[in-house]
Order: structure tokens, then C-alpha cells, then sequence
């Protein structure tokens, strides 16, 4: 099983006839801290740049709160490990903070090192939310890492990824501890344009890899069915991949619960916006499933 | 004076063996002996020693050697072995209790290396019964569902405490060490300005919500360690009821086939137990098991997932290593008692040893490596030692005492018990010992342990005695032809034939130097009959003859008598001075023996005698420079209690004689000259020249009666030699003890000699009769009135002593005259 990112095979030249691989994928930013999920985010981030050819940008956001928690003397900190009070002090609470800001910045030094695109690590202090949907604005993607950097760490999006998820324009995956974006690589096909930037974001993945992907076509009938089998087709055509189809009467939660439960690996892309699949909808498959979600939008 | 009465009878020069009463041609037609000859009672001592057994009776063989102890009592003890059943095998086994001491089981023959392999078939498939249970899905799902429950329970508590936090306009800020209660006006958190727009009582309420929060967060972290520990003690309560399944039935089976052997059963028991106990180490690494972000970290900083499962392979090995089985002795290929003979009877060899081999630049050992010694071997049979090597190898006698006398068999190791700093080692579980020693060496050894060691006496109270010689009559002539017949039959030789082998035993009895008795040091035989097997073969012969035998003694002779060549030559050449003609007063050839390993010679020596006035002294010079041992100054002090007794009862002896062995420069030992001396004495005193043509061999009490010595052939071979090389004058002789007789078995050519009047053998008595033939004057007996007739030796003797006695009493009185005046 290859490693996540980091190797000049992931940048995979273009060829004639590829045209319907173009996945408009430019910029990538992904929203760092200490946690576990976190760091799966970084991995996945440097990897679909190094595969998509996109620039990454990683932000490590301070929380403007926790620096205004030296100005209140009533307030301390407990001890996570020892269950102990004790004051909050500025000096302190500045040099753990920079040592936790330049863990990460070695971390994606270490994990970006061999992307020949440009990757930046910025360092920010304000509100987690505002400056992550802030740096989303000008990407075309934005990862998170699911949970809360928490000291229990949970399987649940954590309050702050579910604001983005709402807020956000752009294409957002969502990854948890111990996931990553792998093959098998599915995809949702529902015949609109964001369905095809998922056919061709999807290829893109799979191209240099195992070259394999499975298409569910979201159709109420056969012949719509058949009709966008052929679009797919047309638009892979020449990318030499092999396609699977697997049609999809519905696109509800439960159906698409059920479709990434039971493999263990592997990575689904989904149109946002698609017909019988509301926001909230979208967030509660977002909470329950394990597997990597490409949100495109 | 010499005449025929005085001569021996050529026939009792050499005792032969008559070859006719043997039945056969040759020994291809004889029998093996199956009895042992000649060793009466060594043979009723080891009958003894191997039927008692009672502690304490281990035999000591004891003799020269060469005589057969070793063979002896190996033959007894196999003999009895094959009557008795087979020991036990011995196994060592991990006490889990306390690894650093081993547990030993017995098992009947053959049965522990049974069980070492149905314990290492079994060993081998709990990796795969363990693996199976601890990736099955039920053991999988369990375990997840007990990590969730503590996962939801903390979530929850913590989800808890966030809502109410929300509730209250306050929020958990996550920092880099903890967790922090605040106060928060939407997302973000109250400034101190903001707080001080608060009244009072705001303030208050605020401050004591933040803090009533803080006290909950601090409660729910300090609960996490139990909750933890409790999924813990969950956890490891499923693993080992995982791990019990999983093995339980395959050891059930084991138990039931050794359910007759309770300690085989309780090892089982502990086997499971540790590996219940051990459950974990079998949890399969990385897939099973849920990780989190630090143990992800901490695997790829040490190498990842293939270093870790090296590691988990290694811990799983040395466990496995624990549950099987060390066989120390294993009797399954025999069936009947040991007999163990340890040529290299070291302390580890007869003890057993505890290896260790390097890991990691550290000495590392377990039950594994316990080896057995000979004792081990030999429990429950024979162990064949020889005395001397166990003496001369450090501590190994008193490691073979403390185990004998303990009755029990403890393996220590030596580096351990001599070390200055203990270290850490084994003390394997002791085994009991049954085994009955047969040591053997000589005689010196055997009574230096009696006399010195006072556990010799309680561990080998049998003593079994063998004989340098056995009697020399028809019967035993008939079996030692026998004897013989059965060591050419062993030694797969050539036949010989029925002269041959009377030839070999009239060498035995000549190698005893005794015509009545023979040898029984079978070495010594047996290294004749090869000899001469070789001579034979040489010679183009099928059979040996006695030509083969004779010249095989020959050749023998002929490898270890270079210096008794070079002395007689030297003789010859007159570099060293023997008359072997004429007369002298005062100097007689004694004739003394040289001993050279094996070998011995005889060869003449001028003994010389000057006698004066003096204070009675009989100075023997060779003892005043200490070139005289003992025994050959007592035999010189023994001559002036004769004197005294037989001339000077009422006077003193007033007479001061010195003796000397002429040209001797070596030590001299043993009073075989002391006749010799007597006669040059005598001679001196009485002014009586002796025969040179004669030698004098005969050790003599203070009453003029000559006894026995030893080497009584090789004396008169040596004199013989140097007269038959200077030409032989008829007048030649030697004069040895009368009780000597029964012991010669003279060389062909000295018997020959003697048959033709060319050399004569005198026997005497006394020295009276010595001292006759010497000078040819008579000794003379006292008649009635005491006195000796007029001219006799001993009349002569006498008066001189009285006259001297006379000189000396009237210098004591002028000088006490002159002293006066």
C-alpha cells in the first residue's frame, strides 16, 4: 500500500485526450491543530495536491480565545493528564503555543517536502471559523479534520467543521483519524455539472494508481441511467481507466451509508446539492461515516 | 668351602611349565573363560558390594595397574545391570512461581521425551489457536464494543458538561496543557473590560458559574484514570477468557494423557495459566487493535509496524520458550540399568552444568540449558570412576561425596559458588540419586582417603582388594592357559600353541619373580601375547610359538636395558672396579638392583669393610652423606646388635668399623647387603679374605640368620653376566637366601651354565654357612664351655674383639693416669 503524498509519481503528466479529467482544482487549503484528525487532514491535503497538481495552503489557526483566558484572573486551566488547577499565565501559555505551532509547521515541512507545487504554512490568530471560511474563499478546496481537537477525541464533526461545511463555497473532504483518501475511489454521477467535476476529480485520483473507479449513477429510470453511463464514458474516454457502474435509485443518507459501510477503505465523491440530499442530510452522513467524503462544489 | 651339598639343584633354578597337560594344540580349541581367576577376594568383595544396599556401600577397587580393576568391575556391574529394569527419565520444567528455579519431573523410560514432544506440538499451535480466537469477530466486536463504551461514557460526560457550559455562557477552551472554563459573549470570550461593564453581582454569578464548571471538568478528568482502568481490568478479563478457550481444550487433551503423573498435570495447569495470564502478547499487532494518533506516531518513529511485530515475534518466542519441556535424561532406548563409565570426571562433567549464552552482551541462561553429568546418567545404575582423576579434578571429589552422602543431586554452578559477586543463575530443583560408585585405583590413595578423609570411610566401606599374583599349581596353570586362550580370542591374535603358551606363563611367574605364583596383571600379559602375535606374523607364521613368545620377552628386554648395558660395560672396562677372581679381606660384591619403570636389573657392587679400635661405632658412610635410605641403615645398624651378641655379651665393643658401597654415588635403599656387609666385616676382623669369584645377596638379622629379598633373578643374572663375560672359571657363584629358592626362574643361559658346573647358586642360612663358603674357613659353634674352636671364623672374630676391648680399656686408664698427673 503506498504512502500518502510526498513522491514525484504523484504528479501525473497530462496526455491527449485527457480533457475530461479537468477537475479545476487549483488551490487547496486545510485547517491544522494538535489533533489526530488533524493530521489525517494534512496527509490527505498533500496528497491530492501533489495528485491534482494543486498548491496547498495549511492554516494553523490560535484561537484568539485562549489568550484571553490569561486576562481573566477567576479562570484556570485543568491539567488534562493530572486534573489539576492552575493560572493561566501569559508567558507560558505564548511559549506552549509556539511549540505547538512549530510541531506542526516540522510536521508539514516533513509531509510536503517532495511537492513540487507551492505549499505554504501560516500561522494565524483569530476565530477558528471565521479564518478558515475566510481562507476558503479563494480555494477551490478545503480539508478539515472531522473532530474537535478534544481530549476525547470523537468520530462526530466537531461544532466548528460543521459551521464551515454550511458556510463554505468551496469543495470541502472531511477526514478522521486514521482514514485517509485511497482507492477504491466511488463516485456519485447525477448528470449535473458538479457531477461531472466529481467524475473528473475522482479520475484524476485513481489515474497512477490503481486506475480503478466505481460510478453510481444517481437516475430514477433506466434510460437516464443509460444515458448518463454514456456521458461518463465519454468524458473518460482516452483517460484509460476502468469503470464500474452501479446504478443509484436514491441518493438518501442511509443509501449512501450503506454503500461506504461496508469497505473498509476507499474514498466517495459527492455532488453538494444533490437532489434528495439536503445540508443536514449531508451533515449526518458526514457524522456517521467513517470513509473519506469529498463534498464538490 | 664349597662342594655340591652347598650348591643348589639346577632343577630348582627354573620352574617349567609342562605343556602336555593342557589338552590342546592350540588355543583355537579352547573355550572363553567365563570366571575370573586369581582374585578371590576382590571378586567375593564385589559380590558383596554389589548385593548390599545398604547407603554407604559404593566399592573401591584398589591395586597396580594393569590387574584389571576397571574391567572387573565393569563386567559386575553390567552383568547385574541387565537384570535391573531402567531408570526414569528426568525432565526440568519453568517454575513459574520463580524462574530461577527450575522444577525436575520424573517420568518412566522413554516417556519424557514424549512428553517434551507433545508439549512442543502443542506450544506450536497456540500461536494459531490464539491468533484465531483474538482476530475472530466475536473476540473483536467484544473488545470494540467494551473501548466504545468507555469512549461514549467520557464523551458523554464531557458532551454533558459542554451543554451546560453553553447553557451558562460559558465555554471549554481547549489550551495546550488542558482545558479552561470562560465566560463567552457568542463565540467569543469576555474581556476583562467587558466583564467590568457587569455589576457586582453579575460579576459574582459569573465567576462563580466559571468556577463551579472548572470543579465539574476537574472531577471528569479525575475520573478518566479509573475509567480507564476499568476498561483495563475488562479488557484483560476478555483476553484471558478468549485466551482459556482458545488453549483449554488443547490442553485438556495433554492432561488427560498424562493424568497419572501429577506434576506433568500441575505444569499444564501453569502452562495455561501464564498464557492466559499472558494473553496480550498474542494479540495481533496493528489490525486488531484500535490505535490512536500517539501510538500511530510512536510506531513510525520506531520503525513502523514491521519493527513492532519483530518485537512482538521476539516476547512471543521467549514465552513459548518457558512452556516446554528440557530432557535431562532420557532412558527411552534402554531397558535395563545403567552402567556409566566418565573417563573425564570434571566437577561439571559428573555434576551436570547450567550453560548460558551471550544475548545482547549479556550472559543469559534458563531451564533449557541445564545439562546432565555422569551422575544424572548413571542414576538408578553404575558409575565407573577412576580414583585418581576425580582427586587431581577441582572439586569434583567433594561435589561426588556431597551428592553420594546427600543422596541427592544438585546442579550449582562453580562459577557461581567461587565468585566473589553472586550472580544471578539457577537453582534447578534438586533429584533424587540412587546410584551405587565403583571407584578404583591404588593402593596409596585408598589408605591416604581412609586415613585422611573421614567421609571416604562412610560412602565406600567396600573395599575390593586386587592381587598382584595368584598360585601357581595345576589347576590354576590349567586356567590361566584359559586365561590366556580368551585374551588371544578377545584380541582377535593369531592361535598359539600349546608351548607358546607355556612359555607365557613361565614369563608370568618369572614377572612376579616367583616360580610359585603367577601374574595376574592381565596388562602386562596381554602386551606379551600382541608382542609376540607380531613377531609371529613376522616371521611368516600362522601360529605362534614359543620361538614368538621368547623372542617377543627378548625384544622387551632389549628396548628398556640400554643402561644396564652401559654399566656393565663400564664394569668390564674396569672403570668400575668388580673382582670376579682372587681374594680380598674385607671386600665382598654384594649385589644390589636398579629399577627403571617397568624394568629392573641386577648388578654388582664392591662392598668394602676396615675395622680398628674404637667406641663400637659401625659407621656406614654411605649413611653419613646421606646416600643411604632407612631401611638400608637399619639393616647396617642391625650388624653391630649381632656383633654384640654373638662375641661382646660382657665386654664393650670396642670396635670402630666403617662400610662403603665402592663407586656408589646414588641412593641406596633396602638391607639386601646387609649379609654382604656382615661378611666383609667378618672378614676384616678375622683377617679372612673372601672368594671374589663369589657375590652375596641376603638381608640378616641380629642373629646371624640370613632372610629373604627381592629381585633375587635380576641380582643373580647381573653377576652372572659380568663373570660370563670375563669367560666363566667354574668357581663362580652367588649365595643367596634359602628361603629365596621358591623364587627363581633364572634365565635359560644361567640355568644352562649352572647344569654344566660353569656357575653355582649357594642357599644359606646363616651367615656362619655364608661366611664358610665366602673364605672357606669355618665358622665354628660354641662347644659347652662356650668357646669356639681354635682357627674358626668365629673364634678368631672374637678374640680380636676382646683384644681390641683390652687396648681400648688400658688407653682409657693411661689417659686417665695422665689426667690425674
Amino acid at each position: 500500500m503506498r504512502e500518502q503524498g510526498t513522491d514525484d509519481r504523484d504528479i501525473v503528466d497530462r496526455e491527449p485526450g485527457e480533457e475530461g479529467l479537468q477537475h479545476g482544482i487549483e488551490r487547496i487549503v486545510v485547517a491544522l491543530d494538535p489533533s489526530a484528525h488533524s493530521r489525517a487532514a494534512l496527509e490527505a491535503a498533500a496528497r491530492m495536491a501533489a495528485r491534482l497538481g494543486a498548491e496547498l495552503q495549511a492554516l494553523f489557526i490560535e484561537d484568539v480565545n485562549i489568550r484571553r483566558l490569561t486576562e481573566l484572573p477567576f479562570v484556570q486551566e485543568v491539567g488534562l493528564y493530572t486534573g489539576s488547577c492552575r493560572r493561566v499565565e501569559v508567558h507560558e501559555l505564548s511559549r506552549q503555543l509556539r511549540v505547538q505551532a512549530g510541531r506542526m509547521r516540522h510536521h508539514f515541512g516533513a509531509i510536503t517536502q517532495h511537492i513540487e507545487t507551492q505549499c505554504t504554512f501560516q500561522e494565524i490568530r483569530g476565530s477558528v471559523t471565521s479564518e478558515v471560511l475566510s481562507a476558503a474563499a479563494e480555494a477551490d478546496v478545503v480539508i478539515l479534520g472531522k473532530g474537535a481537537w478534544s481530549p476525547f477525541e470523537t468520530e462526530r464533526l466537531a461544532p466548528m467543521v460543521r459551521e464551515v461545511l454550511i458556510d463554505v463555497p468551496a469543495s470541502s473532504l472531511v477526514l478522521q483519524a486514521g482514514s485517509r483518501v485511497e482507492p477504491p475511489m466511488r463516485v456519485v454521477y447525477d448528470g449535473t455539472p458538479l457531477g461531472h467535476k466529481a467524475v473528473a476529480t475522482a479520475a484524476e485520483l485513481v489515474r497512477g494508481e490503481d486506475r480503478f473507479l466505481t460510478v453510481f449513477i444517481l437516475a430514477d429510470d433506466k434510460d437516464e441511467a443509460a444515458r448518463q453511463e454514456d456521458d461518463v464514458r465519454q468524458q473518460l474516454e482516452g483517460a484509460g481507466l476502468e469503470i464500474s457502474f452501479q446504478r443509484l435509485k436514491e441518493a438518501s443518507v442511509s443509501r449512501l451509508s450503506h454503500l461506504v459501510a461496508h469497505e473498509e477503505r476507499g474514498t466517495l465523491l459527492l455532488p453538494a446539492g444533490t437532489a434528495a440530499l439536503e445540508d443536514e442530510a449531508v451533515l449526518d452522513f458526514l457524522d456517521e461515516t467513517r470513509a473519506p467524503v469529498l463534498l464538490i462544489r | 668351602m664349597t662342594d655340591d651339598s652347598t650348591r643348589l639343584d639346577p632343577a630348582k633354578l627354573y620352574h617349567y611349565t609342562d605343556p602336555s597337560q593342557f589338552g590342546f594344540e592350540t588355543t583355537d580349541e579352547v573355550e572363553d573363560l567365563t570366571e575370573v581367576i586369581g582374585q578371590p577376594r576382590a571378586v567375593e568383595a564385589m559380590e558383596f558390594g554389589m548385593a548390599i544396599e545398604e547407603k554407604g556401600y559404593n566399592i573401591y577397587a584398589m591395586g597396580p595397574p594393569g590387574i584389571g580393576k576397571q574391567s572387573l568391575m565393569r563386567q559386575f556391574f553390567e552383568e547385574r545391570a541387565r537384570d535391573e529394569p531402567a531408570p526414569s527419565d528426568w525432565c526440568y520444567v519453568n517454575n513459574f512461581e520463580d524462574d530461577h528455579k527450575p522444577n525436575a519431573i520424573e517420568l518412566p523410560a522413554g516417556l519424557g521425551v514424549e512428553l517434551r514432544d507433545d508439549v512442543q506440538e502443542l506450544v506450536e499451535q497456540f500461536d494459531t489457536a490464539l491468533s484465531a480466537a483474538f482476530e475472530s469477530e466475536e473476540y473483536q466486536s467484544r473488545r470494540q464494543s467494551i473501548m466504545e463504551e468507555f469512549r461514549e461514557s467520557q464523551q458523554q460526560a464531557f458532551q454533558d458538561l459542554q451543554r451546560r457550559a453553553e447553557e451558562e455562557d460559558v465555554r471549554l477552551i481547549r489550551t495546550p496543557a488542558g482545558l479552561a472554563v470562560a465566560p463567552v459573549r457568542g463565540d467569543e470570550v469576555l474581556s476583562p473590560d467587558e466583564i467590568q461593564e457587569l455589576s457586582e453581582e453579575e460579576q459574582g454569578q459569573l465567576q462563580q458559574k466559571v468556577e463551579e464548571m472548572q470543579a465539574e471538568l476537574q472531577e471528569i478528568l479525575r475520573q478518566v484514570p479509573s475509567w480507564q482502568r476499568d476498561m483495563r481490568e475488562r479488557l484483560n478479563e476478555l483476553n484471558r477468557e478468549m485466551a482459556n478457550l482458545a488453549v483449554g481444550g488443547l490442553i485438556d487433551e495433554l492432561r488427560e494423557k498424562y493424568s497419572d503423573y501429577p506434576e506433568v498435570v500441575d505444569h499444564l495447569d501453569a502452562v495455561q495459566e501464564d498464557v492466559v495470564e499472558n494473553a496480550e502478547t498474542f494479540l495481533p499487532q496493528g489490525g486488531g487493535q484500535q490505535q490512536g494518533g500517539q501510538q500511530a506516531l510512536q510506531q513510525m518513529l520506531q520503525g513502523g509496524q514491521g519493527q513492532a511485530q519483530a518485537q512482538q515475534a521476539m516476547v512471543q518466542e521467549a514465552l513459548m520458550r518457558k512452556y516446554k519441556v528440557n530432557v535431562l535424561v532420557d532412558k527411552g532406548d534402554t531397558d535395563h540399568a545403567p552402567v556409566v563409565y566418565e573417563d573425564n570426571p570434571t566437577y561439571q562433567n559428573l555434576i551436570g552444568r547450567i550453560e548460558h549464552m551471550a544475548r545482547m552482551g549479556a550472559l543469559m541462561t534458563d531451564f533449557h540449558l541445564i545439562k546432565a553429568g555422569a551422575l544424572h546418567r548413571a542414576n538408578g545404575g553404575y558409575l565407573l570412576l577412576d580414583a585418581r582423576k576425580v582427586l587431581t579434578e577441582p572439586y569434583a571429589y567433594e561435589a561426588l561425596k556431597r551428592a553420594m552422602d546427600a543422596g541427592m543431586l544438585r546442579i550449582e554452578s562453580l562459577g557461581r559458588q567461587l565468585s566473589v559477586i553472586s550472580t544471578v543463575s539457577l537453582e534447578p530443583e534438586p533429584i533424587p540419586l540412587d546410584v551405587k560408585v565403583g571407584l578404583y585405583g591404588n593402593r596409596l590413595i585408598y589408605y591416604l582417603l581412609t586415613q585422611f578423609d573421614p567421609d571416604f570411610a562412610n560412602l565406600f566401606k567396600v573395599e575390593a582388594d586386587f592381587h598382584e599374583e595368584m598360585k601357581r599349581d595345576d589347576k590354576n596353570q590349567k586356567l590361566y592357559a584359559q586365561l590366556i586362550a580368551t585374551m588371544v580370542h578377545e584380541a582377535e591374535l593369531q592361535p598359539f600353541d600349546s608351548d607358546a603358551v607355556a612359555r607365557v606363563i613361565e614369563r608370568s611367574a618369572r614377572m612376579v619373580g616367583d616360580s610359585e605364583k603367577l601374574s595376574t596383571k592381565g596388562q602386562d600379559i596381554g602386551d606379551l601375547l600382541r608382542e609376540a602375535n607380531h613377531w609371529a606374523k613376522r616371521n611368516g607364521n600362522d601360529v605362534v610359538t614359543a620361538t614368538d613368545v621368547e623372542k617377543a620377552i627378548n625384544a622387551q628386554i632389549y628396548r628398556a636395558d640400554r643402561l644396564r648395558e652401559r654399566m656393565q660395560e663400564a664394569i668390564l672396562r674396569d672403570t668400575v672396579l668388580i673382582d670376579t677372581e682372587g681374594e680380598e679381606i674385607g671386600q665382598v660384591n654384594g649385589l644390589s638392583i636398579i629399577p627403571l619403570g617397568d624394568f629392573m636389573f641386577g648388578r654388582p657392587t664392591r662392598i668394602t669393610a676396615r675395622t680398628r679400635m674404637g667406641k663400637g661405632e659401625v659407621v656406614d658412610i654411605e649413611r653419613e652423606v646421606e646416600l643411604g635410605g632407612p631401611i638400608h641403615s637399619k639393616g647396617v645398624l642391625i650388624l653391630s646388635g649381632f656383633l654384640n651378641g654373638r662375641y661382646v655379651e660382657e665386654k664393650p665393643l670396642s670396635l670402630s668399623a666403617s662400610l662403603v658401597f665402592e663407586q656408589s654415588y646414588s641412593q641406596v635403599e633396602g638391607d639386601s647387603a646387609s649379609s654382604a656387609e656382615l661378611y666383609s666385616l667378618l672378614s676384616s676382623l678375622a683377617e679372612a679374605p673372601i672368594k671374589q669369584s663369589m657375590a652375596v645377596t641376603g638381608s640378616v638379622n641380629q642373629r646371624g640368620q640370613v632372610q629373604a629379598i627381592g629381585g633375587v633373578n635380576q641380582k643373580i643374572e647381573g653377576f652372572f653376566d659380568i663373570c660370563e663375560a670375563r669367560g666363566l672359571t667354574g668357581d663362580q657363584g652367588v649365595l643367596i637366601p634359602a628361603s629365596n629358592v621358591k623364587h627363581l626362574m633364572l634365565r635359560q643361559d644361567v640355568v644352562e651354565a649352572v647344569k654344566k658346573g660353569r656357575f653355582h647358586i649357594y642357599p644359606v642360612e646363616t651367615v656362619d654357612q655364608g661366611i664358610e663358603i665366602l673364605t672357606g674357613v669355618p665358622a665354628g659353634e660354641r662347644d659347652k664351655q662356650g668357646n669356639y674352636p681354635e682357627g674358626t671364623i668365629n673364634h678368631i672374630v672374637e678374640r680380636r674383639l676382646a683384644e681390641l676391648a683390652e687396648k681400648r680399656s688400658s688407653f682409657g686408664e693411661g689417659a686417665e693416669e695422665e689426667q690425674g698427673a
